[in-house]
Parts: C-alpha cells; sequence; structure tokens
C-alpha cells in the first residue's frame, strides 16, 4: 500500500513535468478514440449505404442458382417463402427479384448488364437507388416495356427518357432473344460501376420474355416467380441472428422434397463489407496502438529523468533495505499511475466528443463532391465505440509497463554507496 | 561475547595513483550497547568502514561476524534483508524520503518489515516523541530543519529495534545546539533501548559524548 502512496506522491513531485505526460495520454486517447469513432462512424455510413442502394441486409436464393445462375434456377415456393419473411417479426420488408444477364444496346452502343426484374413498389421498400430517380420516374409496374438505367450507363449509349433500348438474352431454353423496351427513368446509384450496370425491367414482362411465366400467369397480380429475395431486417449489424433464426424455421418446415434454399447475410452477399468491417476494428486497434507506443516513450523519457534526478533517494531505499522487487513495483507504480491518470480523461473526452459529434455530424464541405461519387453522405456521424475502450485500457496497462521496464532495470543496477555520492 | 567482530578486514581502491587501501587490515570488536566513535581526518577510512560493517561495501578480505554470522559471503538478495531486519542507518544528509512526512519516514523500515499499521504507528510515535517531534509527525521533511531531519532520521533508524546503528557523521550538517539535542537523543536511546551506536565522525562534541573511541590512520586502526 505504502509503495502506492509514494508512487502517487512520487509523480507529483515534479508537477508540471506529470501533467504535460498525463495530458499528452489524454490527448493520445482522446484523439485515438475520436479516430476509431470518426473512421468506424464513416465505414457505417459506406456500409450502410451499400446496403441501401443494392445489396440488402439478407439475400435467398436457390441453392443451384448460387452455384449458377441459370435462368431456370428460379424459387420454386416463392409464396410459402414470402409468407415466411412476413411473418418473421425481425424482417422488416422485402422484395423479389427475377435476374437477367443480358446485352443492352441503344443508338449509339451496347453493353453487358444485369437486368433486375423487380416489382416497383416492394424494391423501392428494400433499396434506396431506386428511390434516387435523377430524371423521369421509376417503373410504374410489374408489367410494362419500361426500363430505368443508372446515370452512367445512359450517358455512354447516350439515351436520355423515352429513349428506346433493346435488350437482348437467353430464354429458358437457352435461345438468344430480343426485347424492346422505352427509358422511363434514369437512377442516381452509389457507384458509377453500379449505375453502368445494373437495370431495373418489370418483373413480370422480363420473366415472361424469359419464359420463366405463360401470358395467364402474366397478368396474375401476385409475383410468382423469383431468383433472389432481398429483405431488410431491423439492425443490419444483427443479421446474422435474424438469418438464423430464419433459416431454422425454414429449415423446420421443409420436407425431402422441398428445395435447397440458401439464406446469405450482406456480410456473405457482398464479402468485401464484412472484410472490410473485420480489418477496421483490427486496424482501428493497430492504429491506437501507434499512438499510445508514441505516447509510452514519452512516458519513458519523463521516468528515465525522474531515476536520474532520484539517484541518491533510490540509493539510500536500498541501502536501508529496500529490495529490488519493491524498487521495481515502485518505479512500475509511478509509470502505470502516470499513464493511469490521463487515460480516464482522454476516455471522457473522448466519449463525450463522439457522443456530440454522432448526433450533430460533421460536414466535410471540401470533399462533399469526392464522397457523393462514393455514394457517401459529406456530414460524416462519428460512432460512439464502447467496445473498444476495455482494449485501450489493455493496451495503456500493456505499454506502461513496458515502457516501465527499462527505468525500473536502470533504478535497480545503481549501486547504493555510489549513488548515494550523487550530488 | 561480540556483537561485531572484524578479521583482517582489507578494502583496496583502485585510482589512476596506484591502489589505495581504505582499510588495512582490521580486526576490531563490537560489544551489545556499545556507543562507539570511529575518528580520524578525512579519508582515513572511517565511512568505507561503517559501509563495510553495513554490508554496503564489500571487503577485498577479511570477515564480518555480525551475531556469529558472516555478511561478507552474503549474497545481495539476503544482504539487503540482513540490513532491513539488523542495522539501523543514519546518514551525514539526513536521507529522508520527502514525499513521506517525519511518522511515515520514521515507520518505513517497519512497513518494508511488514508490521502492522498499529504497531508501526505506536511505535514511529513513540520514538518522535522520543526525539521531541511529537508534533511534526504530518511534516513532510521540507517543512523540517536541518537538525529536526537528523532527528527523524535516527528514530527511523530505531524504529525497528535493529542490533546495531551505523551513523555516518551525523552532525556533519547540523549547529552547535542540534548537535547536542541530538546527541543527547541518542545517548539516550542508547541507555534506554540499549541500542549499539557506531559513529564516523571527527566533530569534538561526538567525541566527547562516546564511550569508546577507535582512531583512524591511513585505514589502519592507531
Amino acid at each position: 500500500m505504502k509503495i502506492i502512496i509514494m508512487a502517487w506522491r512520487n509523480i507529483w513531485r515534479t508537477p508540471w513535468r506529470s501533467l504535460v505526460v498525463i495530458g499528452a495520454m489524454s490527448l493520445g486517447v482522446w484523439s485515438g478514440i475520436f479516430m476509431m469513432g470518426w473512421i468506424n462512424g464513416l465505414n457505417d455510413q459506406r456500409t450502410i449505404s451499400m446496403l441501401d442502394d443494392n445489396v440488402g441486409h439478407g439475400r435467398i436464393c436457390s441453392k443451384d442458382f448460387l452455384e449458377k445462375p441459370e435462368v431456370f434456377s428460379t424459387i420454386n415456393n416463392l409464396e410459402a417463402l414470402s409468407n415466411r419473411l412476413v411473418a418473421d417479426s425481425n424482417v422488416t420488408t422485402f422484395s423479389s427479384r427475377v435476374i437477367c444477364n443480358s446485352m443492352i444496346q441503344a443508338g449509339s452502343g451496347s453493353a453487358p448488364i444485369i437486368a433486375y426484374g423487380v416489382n416497383p413498389n416492394n424494391e423501392k421498400k428494400v433499396f434506396k437507388s431506386v428511390q434516387n430517380i435523377s430524371s423521369g420516374e421509376f417503373l410504374k409496374g410489374q408489367v410494362g416495356d419500361e426500363v430505368v438505367l443508372g446515370e452512367a450507363l445512359a450517358r455512354k449509349l447516350e439515351v436520355d427518357i423515352d429513349d428506346r433500348v433493346v435488350l437482348t438474352f437467353q430464354d429458358i431454353n437457352g435461345d438468344v432473344r430480343s426485347a424492346l423496351f422505352w427509358l422511363v427513368g434514369i437512377y442516381d446509384g452509389a457507384s458509377s460501376m453500379i449505375e453502368e450496370s445494373i437495370i431495373y425491367v418489370p418483373s413480370k414482362t422480363i420473366s415472361f420474355q424469359m419464359g420463366l411465366i405463360d401470358s395467364i400467369e402474366l397478368s396474375n397480380e401476385s409475383q410468382i416467380i423469383a431468383h433472389e429475395i432481398n429483405y431488410r431486417v431491423k439492425n443490419p449489424y444483427e443479421i446474422g441472428k435474424a438469418n438464423n433464426a430464419l433459416e431454422s424455421s425454414f429449415l423446420k418446415n421443409r420436407n425431402s422434397e422441398s428445395q435447397s434454399i440458401v439464406f446469405r447475410t450482406w456480410k456473405e452477399v457482398s464479402p468485401d463489407l464484412g472484410v472490410a468491417d473485420a480489418i477496421l476494428s483490427q486496424s482501428l486497434l493497430l492504429f491506437m496502438m501507434i499512438i499510445l507506443l508514441a505516447m509510452s516513450f514519452g512516458i519513458l523519457n519523463t521516468m528515465l529523468m525522474a531515476i536520474l534526478e532520484r539517484t541518491r533517494e533510490l540509493g539510500m531505499l536500498m541501502a536501508i533495505g529496500m529490495n529490488k522487487k519493491k524498487i521495481f513495483k515502485l518505479i512500475v507504480s509511478e509509470t502505470i499511475l502516470l499513464s493511469f491518470v490521463g487515460l480516464p480523461f482522454g476516455l471522457f473526452l473522448g466519449h463525450i466528443s463522439l457522443l456530440v459529434t454522432s448526433k450533430t455530424g460533421i460536414t466535410l464541405k471540401s470533399v462533399e463532391q469526392g464522397f457523393e461519387q462514393m455514394g457517401l453522405e459529406a456530414t460524416v456521424y462519428p460512432s460512439v465505440v464502447p467496445e473498444y475502450y476495455l482494449p485501450i485500457v489493455g493496451l495503456v496497462l500493456i505499454l506502461s509497463f513496458l515502457s516501465s521496464i527499462y527505468p525500473a532495470i536502470k533504478a535497480l543496477k545503481l549501486n547504493p554507496i555510489e549513488s548515494m555520492r550523487v550530488l | 561475547m561480540s556483537l561485531i567482530r572484524l578479521e583482517n578486514l582489507n578494502k583496496i581502491y583502485a585510482s589512476q595513483a596506484g591502489n589505495v587501501h581504505a582499510i588495512n587490515n582490521i580486526s576490531s570488536d563490537f560489544k551489545a550497547g556499545e556507543f562507539t566513535s570511529i575518528v580520524g581526518p578525512s579519508g582515513c577510512g572511517k565511512t568505507t568502514l561503517l559501509n563495510a560493517i553495513g554490508g554496503l561495501d564489500k571487503p577485498n578480505s577479511g570477515k564480518i561476524w555480525i551475531d556469529n554470522t558472516d555478511i561478507t559471503s552474503m549474497g545481495d538478495k539476503v544482504l539487503i534483508d540482513f540490513r532491513l531486519r539488523n542495522i539501523g542507518f543514519v546518514f551525514q544528509a539526513y536521507n529522508l524520503i520527502p514525499v513521506l512526512t517525519a511518522l511515515e519516514n520514521t515507520t518505513f523500515i517497519l512497513e518494508l518489515q511488514g508490521a502492522e499499521k498499529k504497531v508501526r504507528n505506536e511505535r514511529g510515535m513513540e520514538l518522535l516523541k522520543a526525539v521531541g517531534l511529537e508534533d511534526k509527525a504530518n511534516s513532510r521533511p521540507n517543512q523540517l530543519s536541518g537538525g529536526q531531519q537528523q532527528r527523524v532520521a535516527v528514530a527511523r533508524a530505531l524504529a525497528s529495534r535493529p542490533r546495531f546503528v551505523l551513523a555516518d557523521e551525523p552532525t556533519a550538517n547540523l549547529d552547535s545546539k542540534s548537535t547536542e539535542t541530538l546527541l543527547d537523543i541518542m545517548a539516550e536511546l542508547n541507555s534506554k533501548e540499549g541500542t549499539t551506536f557506531i559513529f564516523s565522525t571527527h566533530d569534538q562534541r561526538v567525541i566527547d559524548r562516546a564511550r569508546r573511541i577507535i582512531c583512524l590512520e591511513d585505514g589502519r586502526i592507531k
């Protein structure tokens, strides 16, 4: 106990020097936490933007379609699956798609694209990209010869509203077919890559053109065929749980003749987003470690100065019988206390500034355009990152301990008689 | 029976001018309860002899027996513990711990020995009373005069009831009044608690109070 009290009092023998170190530690922890919250917020914003625009929170398709996306690999019992999604409390909304790999042709050229055959009302509930119509309007229904293109593709093909385009694709029998569509809308997508590669057409019309439904089914109101279903849940970061629950409920009710259905989370649908999340967590801790490592050199220097100034005193302590273990404990305690005084201030400042900015957001006017091109908003809302606080405390503890070792060893090597001669 | 026995003790320091025989074949005995002054001019080896007896410095040859234990053959770790439990030190420059109060300084060695707080504080207050600093128990060293600091240092040296106290020129930095007070206190504690005191000094006032005087010259007992 006395060692800790001595250590505490020792760090206040040179208050200004200690305050500088404590201040540096607070600032380091604060800036580190704020950067973590900022980058996390930015990443969340990017992830949510991608999920909202094109990926969705979860995706269901047949196992066959996942392995080989053939025209005929549709979901067999779409209605039953839709009912299950409606009944699931985690699922907020969903939309079915017919997917058609096509070649689009217009007056000035052609391009390979993926045509999503959608029910416009449902698609709008799941994806924001179809709400960002920069010119014209989105599809009106499941039937019609309308098409909606991305801005980049419209520019590339030099087409505008009311122009016609031709889609060429394979039907269910493997025959190549062409269909004429009229451009009714141009959307502003998350990225130019998405805008260039994805177009929207009415689900029933494209299904009919592909030979997936007949003319009677074409006139039915409900959608009866789809290659995939995209759905949203309450919290996209808890999609794993929701997905498992959905899959279990489906497996419970299936029989041996049922089709194999695959339930995928957004992390599986778009692994780059999931990997980015995992890499980010590790990178942020590494980033924090670098900040704290720099801090620990400051602490090490302070402690070395303290040892140098107190050579005589340390010699006396050894002379009167303070053993090496206690001398070591004294130096380590001083170092750790020095770090730990700054730590709560840094954590508090970091937490408060994240709490405030997570509500107000920070607008980056100078990079607004660049952000928009990436599909991000210029106002970034940092996230509060309490999950990092404990690892930070651990890091500070470890690095303070490590930075105390060299000064402590220097102290232990002192010779009592020679040290007491030092003026 | 001797408390401390020195046998053919030698300590040689190498210097540019050649080897310096700081202690030259000294043999002597110190009995329990002695109040001894080691006197001699500067550089005669007083401090070196005290350091050797206190286990702070190893002689080149010879043996030091304390209560029939040869401390010259002890390892560092054992020696530190031996010092803690058997020897009290009073240094010329007081060497109190600046961040501790007078009472905390006094009881510091007891704490290192693992004594309970109540026992420590009782003993600490008893000694501070004995050295006339009861009212300064909560003062830090920088709030005390030189004489008062040295009295606290004496109290600290005696707190654990060591077998003997080594005091290296304890009055060198004190004025006459403080010197007299300190000597009175040490003499009283010597008679009351039976603590053995060995001083190194060339202060005539200390020499006058000693009951045994060992004169050193060029590292030898004269």
